[in-house]
């Protein structure tokens, strides 16, 4: 049976203390990746043998946003390859890229959906280093539900 | 101290620390001040014509069409202005409201009311305004909702207050406007949420009359190509308690499956899913059960010259009319029926589904939230196939043409199952980015099912009528998206 003590001053400091690692260790963790992006690692291409990662994998948007994606590129051991191509096959609308080649291991995009087509429905845009294709899902929905 | 007290102050130990580390570890300069300030909206003038029958002329809403026997046409246009505000101060939080002027109809000048002491008040809502001075007070509040981070688990966000929330089923089960609050997880292959939204709040110190719905939603990526996605529903409608003696309840549990196929031809999408709906005292009109499937698988092909489409849809029904069906209030029988609540199916017919042309179609899928809807109110279930394309005929203009064919699954009370065939043809030419013109109609041949169906009708249990029309819907809509 638990002794009815008051909780030491020390213990109380110690518990602070755990509790501050444990926040900084998470915080660290949700910052540190760098150009890393989350989510399945797609490869190896041939024949260059890259693997392949995209962020967002899902997206849901209102016609008029435009959200950006992330391609990033990398070796067998994760490191981040250069200058490599990506090309990008909207199922409508537009998407636009600063550089069709890898940048620090990533190429940054933005889509555009169809102009004037708010009606409810799915786009997907495809991905594609070498021979990996990687499709993303765009649900595009009403900017406001309510009539 | 007491065992019982302990605990307590080491877990606020714990999450004080916690809290003071992520205070800490924040930059200040992440929030120097509300500075950034998204405006944007859109602004629409329609016209429509049609022949449905409004609800309005049987004592209801504007909401909800059907056919009727030699029914008038009517005519007119509106306007509406939907305006947005978000304050971004960071990428970690955002204040967004969202507000409407509108649909004001042309000339719609409506009548003053007087309040209980006999004093003039103006009209107030959506409508007001259009007649000749126009000064209508019409400006309502569509979305005011806060979203941030979460702290402590990256790709956790939370949202509360109104905002728009649908379902992943076409809309099926669920899409409007609602007060609430949301749960949302997104991080590599997995997006996910959990949602609870309230329905009905009248006196605040009595729940007897609240109407809870919750909701967890998840995706996965499971391959290049493929998402899978499993959702359930759970409503809690003391609201409609009644003399049931029960709180009525419903619950939906679905899963979808969307992936991208290759074929010779071109590309598919590929969209299937599956939704089982089981409930007790539907709208506390009766106290026995419901339960039924709503079985859905779509392919839409994109060619070098368009794209086209085919869906075909299976909701499980009863046999009978809804007057017969529910046999008042008490009747305590099993119906084999699958039932949503609120159901603003688009995917392409104007009619049927709500349409694309003017946005709203004024048709069978517009009835929502009274339970005496098309498919949310009637019990015969439905067999619909859709087939539908578009054609980028210039580079600032489409075509696009929608055929369906819409079936009762089990038969009404007259024995009949066929609804009827739906073609639509409409056009929509980009004249500038982000200013549109679109235009076109749907007509729709009524099949024997429309025939002397109670059915047929706003409350679902007026008489219908004997030959019911063909109904028609044309209209356009200018609409500029900005921001």
């Amino acid at each position: 049976m638990i002794s009815a003590k008051p909780l030491p001053l020390f213990v109380a400091g110690i518990l602070v203390g755990l509790g501050w690692l444990a926040g900084s260790i998470a915080l660290s963790a949700s910052q540190g990746h760098g150009s890393q992006i989350a989510g399945h690692r797609y490869g190896p291409t041939t024949p260059g043998g890259y693997y392949v990662r995209v962020d967002p994998r899902a997206v849901t948007m209102a016609h008029t946003q435009r959200p950006q994606l992330t391609v990033a590129v990398e070796n067998a051991a994760g490191q981040p390859l250069e200058d490599v191509l990506v090309t990008f096959t909207p199922s409508e609308g537009t998407f636009t890229t600063s550089s069709s080649r890898t940048r620090g291991g990533t190429v940054v995009g933005t889509f555009i959906a169809a102009p004037g087509s708010d009606s409810p429905r799915t786009a997907f845009l495809v991905a594609a280093v070498e021979d990996v294709e990687v499709t993303v899902f765009i649900d595009i929905v009403p900017a406001v539900f309510g009539r | 101290m007491t065992a019982g007290k302990t605990y307590p102050i080491v877990v606020l130990c714990l999450v004080f620390g916690l809290l003071v580390s992520q205070a800490w570890s924040q930059n200040l300069s992440i929030f120097p001040k509300e500075e950034i300030l998204l405006v944007g909206g859109d602004f629409r003038l329609r016209s429509v014509t049609s022949n449905i029958a409004g609800a309005s002329l049987l004592g209801g809403g504007e909401s909800g069409g059907f056919p009727t026997q030699n029914g008038a046409t009517k005519s007119f246009f509106d306007t509406r202005l939907r305006l947005y505000w978000d304050f971004r101060p960071s990428d970690l939080l955002r204040v967004h409201y969202r507000m409407e002027i509108g649909d004001v109809r042309f000339g719609g000048g409506t009548e003053n009311g007087s309040d209980v002491t006999g004093n003039l008040v103006p009209v107030i809502g959506p409508g007001s305004g259009g007649g000749v001075g126009a000064d209508g007070v019409n400006v309502e509040t569509k979305n005011i909702f806060l979203e941030f981070a979460m702290p402590f688990l990256q790709g956790l966000s939370f949202r509360g207050g109104i905002f728009g929330y649908g379902d992943r089923y076409d809309f099926n089960i669920i899409a409007d406007d609602f007060a609430g609050f949301q749960l949302l997880y997104k991080r590599g292959d997995v997006e996910a949420h959990f949602v609870y939204l309230k329905f009905f709040e009248g006196a605040t110190r009595d729940n007897a009359d609240d109407s809870h719905w919750f909701g967890i939603d998840g995706q996965l990526q499971i391959s290049e190509a493929t998402r899978a996605a499993a959702t359930f529903y759970y409503w809690l409608d003391q609201e409609h308690k009644g003399t049931l003696g029960f709180t009525p309840y419903q619950y939906w549990l679905a899963s979808e499956v969307t992936s991208r196929l290759t074929s010779g031809l071109g590309p598919i999408q590929v969209k299937g899913y599956a939704i089982y709906n089981h409930g007790e005292g539907y709208f506390g009109r009766r106290q026995g059960t419901n339960g039924g499937a709503n079985l859905s698988l779509s392919g839409d092909l994109s060619l070098n010259f368009g794209t086209v489409g085919l869906q075909v849809q299976y909701i499980t029904g009863a046999r009978g009319s809804k007057l017969q069906l529910e046999g008042g209030s008490k009747d305590t029988k099993n119906i084999g029926a699958w039932l949503g609540y609120f159901n603003r199916m688009y995917q392409g017919p104007e009619i049927i589904s709500l349409g694309p042309i003017i946005d709203v179609g004024d048709g069978f899928s517009s009835k929502w939230g009274t339970g005496n809807g098309f498919y949310n109110g009637d019990y015969n279930g439905r067999l619909l196939f859709i087939a539908r394309s578009a054609f980028p005929v210039l580079p600032s203009v489409s075509l696009h043409a929608v055929g369906a064919y819409d079936r009762a699954a089990a038969s009404n009370a007259n024995g009949d199952y066929n609804r009827g065939v739906e073609f639509d043809l409409w056009a929509q030419w980009n004249i500038y980015p982000k200013l549109w013109f679109r235009f076109g109609g749907g007509y729709y041949i009524t099949g024997n099912w429309w025939k002397n169906n109670s059915d047929a009708s706003f409350d679902g249990r007026r008489p219908g009528v004997p030959h019911p029309d063909n109904i028609w819907q044309f209209g356009t809509r200018l609409q500029y998206d900005f921001g």
